[in-house]
């Protein structure tokens, strides 16, 4: 029960990695609130907790929307008056190589994963600083240490959210809020599903580890991160891929 | 009523897709946390009434009456299993109460059960409309939904456009239910995410729908007289009860913006408590839809005909308004286990009255009321409950 | 029932049973006529079409089960 009462807050937790993380907060005691843009999605997260003794909370918020963004905020203070963590785990991909790439797919990439972890961040750092404790976890991603061929727009946002999680650590590391960042490498999750057998057997290869990482053992890294057994863990940036070079 | 009853017992599961309870489960789970709540010895029980809507085309078993009594170990006692669509919950309360009242029984088990989420949405679907007529209603492409999404157009016609306080009204719902951690949901809605939803029958969106839910809720009844001896906890007295019939098919009703079934069960019950509508402090209201939590406020006589909206969207039914309604989350937020509902509201009711509803207590909850409708209100059965 | 009545309530439904799928969507109303009233389908609906409390609508055919069916007057 690391994280016994503890207000955790997860973006993109309706499915996958965002889904596994707010499940794995949820055994270890926390207060979860699943937030994410599919209503669907957010019923079965918090259902599967709840379903299990667990205590979870949804919103459907768009995490590029300032406004939906600050209510949510007053609900959980209203409910909880604090908020120790918040996982920045939503974002999309729009690839495409850079000479196709169209402005749209760069801009939406960006604002989602980027901006959209900025607003996050900002509208509950004041409440972190009150209470002299926070944990910001970011997820970045392989992508965001090596880069890859048609990810101009997310490579960009993975190598952003390590700038942003130096700098926090950096500004908020006084105020009893550690930020720090974890890189997932190949995950099987829903994304993964539309891909052919032959290339996820090629991503498998590329893994020393010869296979693709569960969601869940993302889950446990942000699990261990978000709790107390990480007190001296500050502007890290941790890669979860089973030893991949891409 | 002949003989005062009251209930001594109440215990229901957690409502929502509940995929690893069986009906045995759901059974075994409210029955055992109602009879441990009376905390009375099983051999008490005199007798079963169960509710249970549609077990016989979901889950291929019908007789739920003799699987409870199994399942819960009360011995071989006499058992019925009571249908009338979504009030199917209340009317196995009123059969039990009726029991006890004209003195056949001192103490019986009421229970309501129904698992809904195992079977796909179309099948939920076909289910679901069998509470409405099928050969001049569902034959000719109407769903369940629609025949209430035209009592809202119809409404909208005769008392103006509230399409914003039904939305407020779902919002207020789910509200209520981030309090109620047996609640189905537990998520916040907005009124922009209720215009937006997907869209069901114009002028409904899939949040103006109450919900597709597992769950099971039991209540003790006892006669006043032995239930002061024996209660564990404060007795909680109805001094109030009401049943009545209406058209199955909604065309073949007078009006469908006024629901005749509520006005004549509610008038019953509060003739028989000798109160009026406006002794009631709170109520669990039948919020199939969100159009129906408003017109079921005024056919129970809280607010004018026409006025419902407005009230609700003064924040007269809030928690902290004047008349709290759907405390629980209603069908909306907490759930809808069409045979379990009604015993819902009453575990709900009496949960207030009792003052054990925790950070969505009402202050001086004393006179409660639980309305259940059956289809488009073709049944409707109104109870009111004092703390003694 | 005369050849015409009027809308005493409708409904376009966009979430259909299995049966009408395929038609979505469609509209469903109560058609008044006199004094009696009966739930029916009205075809000739597309995307848009303006419907109000008591348009008139003329009968169409009966289905199978003799039901009457009505369609939207152009």
């Amino acid at each position: 029960m690391r994280l016994k009462d503890k207000v955790c807050l997860v973006t993109g937790g309706g499915n996958g990695i965002g889904r596994a993380a707010a499940v794995k907060f949820a055994q270890e005691g926390a207060r979860v609130v699943v937030i994410d843009l599919n209503d669907n999605a957010i019923d079965e997260t918090v259902n599967s907790i709840v379903e299990n003794g667990g205590e979870a909370l949804g919103f459907m918020v768009d995490i590029t929307k300032k406004e939906q963004i600050a209510e949510m905020v007053k609900v959980i203070m209203e409910k909880y008056n604090r908020i120790d963590v918040l996982v920045n785990n939503a974002g999309i991909i729009m690839d495409a190589q850079l000479k196709n790439m169209t402005d749209d797919q760069f801009d939406k990439v960006i604002d989602v994963n980027l901006k959209g972890t900025y607003l996050c961040t900002k509208a509950v750092v004041d409440i972190m600083i009150n209470q002299n404790y926070g944990v910001i976890l970011n997820t970045s991603s392989i992508v965001g240490i090596y880069g890859n061929f048609g990810q101009t727009n997310y490579a960009a946002t993975k190598f952003g959210v390590i700038g942003f999680t130096k700098t926090w650590a950096k500004e908020l590391g006084r105020k009893g809020i550690r930020t720090n960042a974890v890189c997932p490498g190949f995950i099987a999750t829903s994304i993964i599903d539309p891909m052919p057998e032959r290339v996820i057997k090629a991503m498998e290869d590329k893994v020393p580890m010869k296979r693709l990482g569960k969601p869940e053992e993302i889950a446990n890294v942000y699990a261990f991160l978000a709790s107390d057994e990480a007190s001296y863990v500050n502007g890290a940036v941790i890669e979860v891929s089973g030893g991949i070079v891409i | 009523m002949l003989r005062s009853v009251s209930v001594i017992g109440i215990g229901e599961t957690r409502m929502g897709k509940l995929t690893s309870k069986s009906i045995r489960m759901l059974i075994k789970e409210a029955g055992n946390k109602a009879i441990e709540d009376a905390g009375i010895e099983k051999e008490r029980i005199q007798a079963l009434y169960m509710g249970n809507y549609n077990a016989s085309y979901w889950s291929i078993q019908s007789h739920i009456g003799a699987l409870a009594s199994e399942t819960l170990e009360i011995g071989h006692i006499p058992t019925i299993r009571t249908e009338g669509a979504c009030a199917t919950g209340s009317l196995a309360f009123r059969q039990g109460l009726n029991a006890i009242a004209a003195g056949i029984y001192d103490v019986v088990l009421i229970g309501g059960v129904e698992k809904m989420t195992h079977k796909p949405i179309e099948t939920i679907t076909t289910g679901l409309a069998s509470a409405a007529d099928f050969e001049y209603e569902v034959n000719l492409g109407s769903t369940f939904p629609s025949l209430f999404a035209m009592i809202a157009n119809r409404y909208f016609y005769e008392y103006g456009d509230v399409r914003k306080e039904m939305a407020m009204a779902a919002v207020q719902n789910h509200d209520n239910a981030l309090l109620n951690s047996n609640a189905q949901m537990h998520k916040k809605i907005t009124i922009d995410q209720v215009f937006n939803g997907f869209p069901v029958a114009h002028p409904l969106t899939v949040y103006d729908c109450s919900l597709v839910t597992d769950g099971a809720a039991f209540v003790v009844l006892a006669a006043t007289e032995v239930a002061e001896k024996i209660a564990k906890k404060r007795v909680v007295e109805v001094i109030g009860t009401g049943h009545a019939g209406d058209s199955l098919t909604l065309a073949g009703k007078k009006s469908i913006t006024t629901l005749e079934a509520t006005v004549k069960a509610a008038n019953e019950a509060y003739k028989m408590a000798g109160i009026t509508a406006k002794d009631i402090g709170f109520a669990e209201v039948h919020d199939c839809f969100t159009i129906t939590q408003i017109i079921n406020t005024e056919d129970l006589g809280f607010f004018e005909k026409g006025r419902g909206a407005k009230a609700l969207a003064e924040g007269k039914t809030a928690l902290d308004g004047q008349i709290p309604i759907n405390t629980s989350g209603g069908l909306k937020a907490k759930g809808h286990p069409i045979g379990a509902t009604g015993l819902s509201q009453i575990n709900e009711v009496v949960t207030q009255i009792r003052g054990e509803a925790g950070a969505r207590q009402i202050k001086n909850a004393n006179i409660g009321l639980n309305h259940n409708l059956g289809g488009t209100a073709a049944t409707c059965v109104v109870n009111v409950f004092k703390g003694r | 029932m005369n050849k015409k009545a009027t809308i005493y309530t409708y409904s376009i439904i966009y979430t259909a049973s299995e049966d009408f799928k395929d038609q979505t969507p469609y509209v469903i109303a109560i058609v008044e006529d006199k004094d009696s009233r009966v739930l029916s389908r009205i075809e000739g609906y597309e995307e848009n079409k303006e419907i109000h409390i008591g348009m008139e609508v003329e009968l169409f055919k009966t289905d199978e089960s003799g039901n009457p069916i009505y369609k939207f007057i152009n």
